[in-house]
């Protein structure tokens, strides 16, 4: 019987257990190379303005020697500071370098930071009372059949896919008020965020130990009050943990922003107008016939991507700080 | 010592924190109600926007081939979604093909094969690739990985075996297609199904691993013949999971589909999804009709989320139950 | 326990800092609404010219056309006198610009319409016009053509000549465009091609297409070793796109282009995948010279091409043909001259051979018969019968609301905002590739732009010049 030939089985044994690796290393190496990629073709897009400058149209203008600057504004030739006149001569050699559009790219993606952070901040700050009280409810009155509903819905938001809640918010909120809003991003992306905010919430509470409760119930204290000083308390890294985790991912939602907020040019502090968004710059710069414009691509994909690591490493730093206590 | 201790306030049954309960109960109820209005309000919006187009072509907004939103002298309007449905099925598909023996490999190793002190750090780096947003996603696969893709694959492939197989046929426009569009969302899936065969491995219970070990089994054996089989509903959950992320996302696809809205043999050639289609075109539908078709397409996206979404949620439920079951 | 509660303070911290910024910022944007309604109330009372002396001046037309004739005000074009004597609709408008045609044939001085009040006519000053200095938000969307030239107008024109204006246009394709403007969701739209008639009359009853700068979409072609500028018939162009024409060889492309070496080389034509309002100016043109195109493929933003392979968006063809040896795209001029591919000639209506440069495709909309109804500018032009028109172009418009604007100041401002971009912005257009508009139809753009109302009170008055 070859089959139980003891060879083959060592060989088998080892070739798979050399594939599992061989696979884990297939995940991780796109991994590195999308960050890599990200962060050094990014890098070449940054400068002090890409962060502190909003968007500035395509300018070949002869910027001065001697300030850095662009040529002064004049009302006489208002448009001097954009491109050079084309030659006279129309049969003149034309450089595809010297092409407006091929120049440097210029200004920055400030209005897309402000916008990401105050149209997730704000999506956010509507999820977060219907998520934690909605896990606490799960939790806390976890046998009740009515708990599962709800569960089952939570499960629901959580799968059905980012352009459904888009579609759902441009239905009802864009082509209501008649106005593409920051406003009307949020709330898409609160829906995104609350499954998050309500399964960890539900977890964590979960893991906080039930002789806890039951010390406070044993004291005489009603659920409402042991619920808010005892079991919240203990399970407030984790719930902080499913927050920010749920703010980097509404951060970098894309498609329910494309039917909602429409994008702007400008700092807009006015929620109920359209307002720009890193992922939005993202994704309009990366489809852009313009190589400068490309390059933005990068450079707003860099920024996203810091503020999303950046989240996830603390939540981890957390976490794993947590865990020991926990245990 | 008759020391009278005064009880705390809350013991007293006439305290008024006492009553505190019922106005919590009711507050996590109405916020956890929220909850299942946003699914009735999301699911309502969806059925009756899409009852004009639904009740205009019926079943064949997802089965016709042709859709013309522009009404011209050669071409009637029409709303066949089947180019739409058809991309999504097959991405996904190419997705599920690539990433599903990855992903559970990646589960197996991080379980159970894994040295400890690199299980935390590639578990991270793991959850880390599916927190990456979907669109950067897309600008590396538009500007990284299609002009890879087609020096090391499209081309070679499509200039010989394409010529046999209609599936690889060129030529190669731009590289958005299909296959790009399935590799990415593998890349994207990934993460998902790994991650939740890592958990669903670990409820397995030692002495399934012990009494196979027992009787001389290799540790792949070990995996194979006893772990797996136990685990297996799960698994089959980890991937429905996968598959749904793979249907519904959204911006990558756009990005790497090339949203055209013809039906070409060739994966190599640009074709269209369902969510690429709806974020396209929602935004500039041309008439009423159109919208509701493209709402409709939105609401079957929806319908086979939903349904992919309980199954596994049953799976991983009755693997969960049963290995509880096996415990005690 | 310690290093935990570190922690969380941090990232307690962290979001509270978030959160003020965001009230911060919430909070900021009552001040400049506030001061928005200041000034423009002002300018409303004083633009409204009152009917009385309107229409009694409008006799006066006739008249004033007869001495407007050579070079001393030829604002007063004739299709405006031709409205107000006709006086089916004379509004008050047509009387109000004929009364000013009439004062400056007499003065030959230039207007400015800061001045009239309610009580008395249209004074005359000597200064020219300029923009009223509003504070307003204005939000457009639409076609991704004229997007590089709107920003630089925009940016241009809120940090230098109005800074209370902001202004916004996001380049989201011309479908977007007419979609948004049409659902009242932005304030102006941009678009490639003219909203369906069907739509106008049920959906947009009073849209006004202003056109504002001229485009050329051009053949573009990789055939190793020939760098020369090419040239196209109709029918050659036709032949490729329809799949006829199959090789460079083709003895058709090689009449035209005598001295050329042509590779023995399959022709695999490009378009655009996605839809477009460059698929559709190219379908149009090869519409209206192909009855073969016209019967089997047709005109629209995406068509079913029967042959080729296609790409998304300028970019995607760009680099398809870039790739790919033998293939031919169509493509914006910009964008071509932008990636370096050479100009070629296309024989136009007159039989002319023409390159894309920005003065023939200006010259596109030459002798063009232009309507006097203000909402019907939109036309096409490919295909143009001009002896030097570069035949496959097509005007680019902004959609503006004629009557149904609320906010006198935001009608203001963009009015203001799109007088300057037909006067002052036409300077910037040749410098970023764009062909200028010919002074009759900029002269009817603005024109068009002039009937806009808000409650029945013009919104702007300018000379027409």
């Amino acid at each position: 019987m070859d089959k139980y030939n003891y060879r083959r089985r060592k060989i088998t044994d080892q070739i798979m257990r050399n594939l599992t690796a061989v696979a884990t290393g297939c995940a991780v190496i796109p991994l590195i190379a999308i960050i890599g990629y990200v962060l050094t073709i990014g890098a070449g897009a940054m400068s002090w303005s890409f962060f502190t400058d909003v968007y500035q149209p395509p300018s070949n203008a002869v910027v001065s020697e001697i300030t850095g600057e662009e040529p002064a504004y004049d009302p006489n030739d208002p448009f001097a500071g954009i491109a050079d006149a084309p030659s006279e001569d129309p049969n003149a050699p034309v450089d595809p370098a010297d092409n407006v559009y091929n120049a440097a790219p210029r200004g920055g993606v400030l209005h897309g930071i402000l916008g990401t952070l105050m149209i997730a901040g704000i999506g956010l700050l509507l999820a977060l009372p219907i998520g934690i009280f909605a896990g606490i409810y799960l939790s806390e009155y976890r046998d009740e059949r009515y708990a599962t509903i709800v569960r089952f819905c939570c499960d629901v938001l959580s799968g059905s896919p980012s352009i459904v809640a888009g579609v759902t918010i441009y239905v009802l909120v864009v082509l209501q008020t008649k106005q593409f809003s920051a406003f009307a991003g949020s709330i898409a992306l609160a829906i995104l965020m609350i499954p998050i905010v309500t399964r960890t919430t539900e977890e964590m509470l979960k893991l906080v130990p039930e002789t806890m409760r039951e010390a406070a119930r044993g004291l005489g204290a009603p659920t409402w009050y042991s619920t808010f000083t005892v079991v919240l308390p203990a399970a407030l890294p984790g719930i902080v943990t499913g927050v920010m985790l749920a703010f980097a991912r509404g951060a970098g939602e894309t498609a329910p922003l494309i039917l909602t907020v429409l994008g702007s040019n400008i700092i807009s502090t006015d929620i109920f107008k359209p307002m720009a968004a890193l992922p939005l710059l993202t994704y309009r710069y990366t489809e852009s016939p313009y190589p400068g414009e490309n390059t933005q691509a990068w450079g707003a994909a860099f920024v996203l991507m810091m503020l999303v690591l950046i989240m996830n490493i603390l939540v981890r730093v957390a976490t794993r700080r947590t865990g020991g206590n926990s245990r | 010592m008759a020391q009278q201790l005064t009880p705390p306030q809350w013991s007293t049954g006439k305290s008024p924190m006492r009553h505190g309960d019922v106005p919590f109960r009711a507050g996590t109820v109405a916020l956890a109600s929220a909850v299942v209005l946003l699914v009735f309000a999301v699911a309502g919006m969806l059925y009756v926007s899409s009852q004009e187009a639904r009740t205009a072509f019926g079943w064949d907004l997802l089965f016709g081939t042709v859709w013309n939103p522009i009404e011209t002298e050669l071409s009637p309007m029409s709303f066949g979604g089947w180019p739409a449905v058809r991309g999504t099925l097959l991405s996904a598909l190419i997705a599920l093909i690539i990433a599903a023996p990855l992903a559970i490999g990646i589960g197996i190793f991080l379980a159970e094969l894994c040295p400890l002190s690199l299980r935390t750090p590639l578990s991270f780096l793991v959850e880390l690739l599916a927190a990456v947003p979907s669109v950067i996603y897309g600008v590396w696969g538009v500007f990284v990985f299609i002009p890879f893709f087609n020096s090391a694959f499209a081309n070679p492939i499509s200039t010989t075996i394409g010529s046999y197989i209609p599936w690889f046929a060129g030529p190669i426009s731009t590289g958005r297609g299909l296959l790009v569009t399935g590799v990415i969302l593998a890349l994207m899936i990934l993460p998902t199904i790994a991650s939740l065969t890592r958990d669903v491995l670990g409820l397995v219970p030692n002495t399934q691993r012990e009494a196979m070990l027992a009787i001389g089994a290799t540790r792949w054996e070990t995996i194979w013949l006893a772990v797996i089989p136990y685990s297996r509903a799960g698994i089959i959950g980890a991937i429905m999971l996968g598959l749904g992320r793979a249907l519904g996302e959204t911006m990558a696809a756009t990005m790497l589909v090339g949203n055209s809205q013809r039906i070409s043999e060739s994966l190599f050639a640009p074709a269209t999804t369902a969510a690429s289609l709806v974020a396209n075109e929602l935004t500039n539908s041309v008439s009423s009709l159109h919208e509701s078709a493209l709402i409709s397409v939105a609401f079957a996206l929806f319908g086979i989320t939903l349904f992919l979404n309980f199954g596994a949620r049953l799976l991983i439920w009755y693997v969960e139950r049963s290995t509880r079951g096996g415990r005690s | 326990m310690t290093a935990t509660n570190r922690t969380i303070k941090a990232m307690m911290l962290s979001l509270a800092l978030v959160s003020a910024l965001l009230l911060a910022a919430c909070g900021s944007p009552a001040a400049p609404v506030a001061e928005a309604t200041k000034p423009p109330e002002v300018a409303a009372e004083a633009t409204a010219v009152p009917e009385a002396t309107a229409v009694p001046e409008a006799t006066a037309v006739p008249e004033a056309t007869a001495t407007t004739e050579p070079t001393k005000a030829p604002e007063a074009t004739a299709t405006t006198a031709v409205e107000a004597t006709a006086t089916v609709e004379a509004t008050a408008t047509m009387a109000a610009t004929a009364t000013l045609a009439a004062t400056q044939a007499a003065t030959a001085t230039k207007v400015a319409m800061t001045a009239p009040t309610a009580t008395t006519a249209p004074a005359v000053a000597s200064t020219e016009w300029a923009p009223r200095q509003l504070t307003a938000t204005l939000s457009g969307s639409g076609a991704s053509f004229p997007n590089p030239l709107y920003q630089v107008w925009i940016s241009v024109y809120s940090k230098n000549v109005v800074p209370g204006v902001q202004l916004s246009y996001s380049s989201v394709g011309s479908g977007q465009g007419q979609k948004d403007f049409i659902a009242y969701l932005t304030d102006f739209g941009g678009t490639d091609s003219a909203i369906k008639s069907a739509d106008v009359a049920s959906k947009a009853p009073d849209a006004i297409h202003l056109p504002m700068v001229l485009g050329g979409v051009m053949p573009m072609v990789n055939i190793a070793g020939i760098k020369t500028s090419l040239k196209f018939t109709p029918e050659t162009l036709a032949g490729i796109y329809l799949g006829a024409i199959t090789n460079w060889t083709d003895p058709r492309i090689a009449k035209d282009n005598e001295g050329v070496a042509f590779p023995d080389l399959e022709i695999t034509p490009v378009y655009r995948s996605d839809s477009s309002g460059t698929t559709s100016i190219w379908t149009d043109y090869l519409s209206k010279v192909s009855t073969d195109w016209k019967a089997k493929v047709g005109a629209g933003s995406a068509v079913s091409f029967p042959a080729g392979i296609g790409a998304s968006g300028n970019a995607g063809v760009s680099a398809t043909v870039l790739n790919t040896n033998g293939a031919v795209g169509y493509v914006e001029v910009g964008y071509a001259l932008a990636a370096g591919f050479p100009l070629p000639f296309v024989k136009n209506a007159a039989g002319n051979f023409i390159k894309p440069e920005t003065a023939n495709v200006s010259s596109a909309a030459n002798g063009l018969n232009i309507s006097s109804d203000p909402k019907k500018l939109a036309t096409s032009i490919t295909n143009s019968a001009a002896a030097d028109a570069y035949p496959i172009a097509a005007f680019t418009y902004v959609l503006v609301r004629q009557t149904t604007y609320t906010d006198v100041v935001k009608a203001q401002a963009l009015s203001d905002y799109l007088y300057w971009g037909l006067t002052t912005g036409q300077g910037a257009t040749v410098r970023l590739g764009y062909a200028p508009l010919p002074e009759a139809m900029r002269k009817a753009s603005m024109t068009a732009l002039m009937t806009m109302r808000v409650a029945g009170q013009p919104v702007l008055e300018a000379p027409v010049k």
